[in-house]
């Protein structure tokens, strides 16, 4: 059979391509291009070939809804930093966009890529100390929501099916300060924490970012070194 | 026998068409069919960035994206900046101020510098990860 790759400009063409072929969702391709190997099945699923969604500009957005701020799954992480509406009601997406990667990797990679393949990324620790909502669509443009806490398991493996595709993020306006900080040593590798008002989120401690309120919480079982790292964020997360 | 895709691409400012296959990453492309070899590729995993090209004016990692991603878009290398016998400003910047080393990773340097400039300080943030240089922050 022959390789299929699709550059989807709609949202109906990324549909459509879904309804007729197996195909391995990309956007950015920051994580998926280099390290997977879709079309043998080598580390994983055997796909009949790529369906590209990062030209399709319906979902390039970023707007407020009311107590809501909208952005679309293909707006870039450069996007995110550009948009006046998040600056002004949701600084600590700026924040952690800002820690994420390099100005390469910002400028290609996705909103909705980054929560889908992520599950320990900046902006993703971000968006789950916020609550943020996740609306995705099948090939039959059936649509659901998922919070964002359920959107992968307890390995970081995404719980999306195949046909389905990440459309758009619902955030609730921040409520009170936030903070992002970012540790990295080669010891203890990279650990993220967020915090909105008294909800923390930490990341780089197991298979996906999770709420916490208290650092005692989560250093237990942990080395020494590592928990004191923690601790040690938690009193800077809250200065 | 991969199966090929055409491609017709702007690169440094040339109309190119090329017969690629549907895995072939985009810094691959560069450097064995246009033969530009000033593009590197080191990590292949898009974390190094020495693989830096702008595409439609962006930089990005050229070993992130399949060739067949940029159809019909505009590439630029680190072989479009200077001239035989002169260096772009940008370049220009990074001798007199001697940000080279070994040199390996220098034109992606240059690359991102090019592609960032005109933004907001913020958004300038150029880093690289190149073991002799911890970081190069603009």
């Amino acid at each position: 059979m022959n390789t299929v790759c699709v550059r989807a400009e709609k949202i109906t063409d990324i549909a459509s391509a879904l309804s007729r072929h197996y195909l391995k969702i990309i956007a950015g391709g920051c994580t998926i291009v280099p390290i997977t190997d879709p079309l043998t099945g080598k580390y994983g699923k055997k796909y009949d070939g790529f369906i590209d969604i990062s030209g399709c500009r319906e979902l390039d957005y970023q707007f407020l809804d009311g107590n809501i701020i909208r952005i679309g799954a293909t707006t870039p992480v450069s996007g995110i930093l550009n948009s006046a509406v998040i600056r002004t009601h949701a600084p600590l997406l700026i924040e952690s966009c800002l820690k994420l990667a390099g100005t390469q990797v910002r400028n290609r990679a996705t909103t909705g890529g980054h929560v889908v393949s992520q599950p320990n990324g900046d902006l993703f620790n971000a968006l789950l100390c916020m609550d943020a909502l996740v609306s995705v669509k099948n090939y039959s443009l059936h649509s659901r929501t998922v919070n964002i806490n359920d959107i992968h398991n307890a390995n970081g493996e995404p719980v999306l099916s195949d046909d389905e595709f990440v459309c758009e993020l619902a955030i609730p306006i921040q409520k009170g300060d936030g903070k992002f900080i970012k540790f990295r040593n080669k010891s203890c590798g990279t650990i993220n924490m967020s915090r909105v008002s008294s909800r923390y989120c930490i990341g780089g401690i197991s298979g996906k970012a999770r709420i916490f309120s208290k650092a005692g919480e989560v250093t237990k079982g942990l080395p020494a070194f590592k928990a004191h790292i923690i601790k040690m964020m938690y009193q800077d997360v809250n200065a | 026998m991969k199966e090929m895709f055409n491609i017709t691409v702007k690169v440094n400012g040339t109309v190119r068409n090329l017969d690629v296959t549907c895995e072939e990453k985009l810094c691959d492309t560069i450097r064995e069919k246009l033969h530009l070899t000033g593009t590197k590729k080191s990590c292949g995993k898009g974390v190094c960035g020495s693989c830096t090209v702008l595409l439609d004016g962006i930089p990005v990692n050229s070993c992130s994206i399949y060739s067949w991603q940029v159809n019909n878009r505009d590439i630029v290398t680190i072989e479009a900046l200077s001239s035989a016998d002169e260096m772009n400003n940008t370049q220009k910047a990074f001798v007199e101020s001697g940000a080279v080393r070994c040199g390996y990773c220098s034109p992606a340097m240059v690359m991102s510098f090019f592609g960032a400039s005109g933004k907001r300080p913020e958004e300038n943030d150029v880093e690289c990860d190149c073991g002799c240089y911890r970081q190069v922050n603009l």
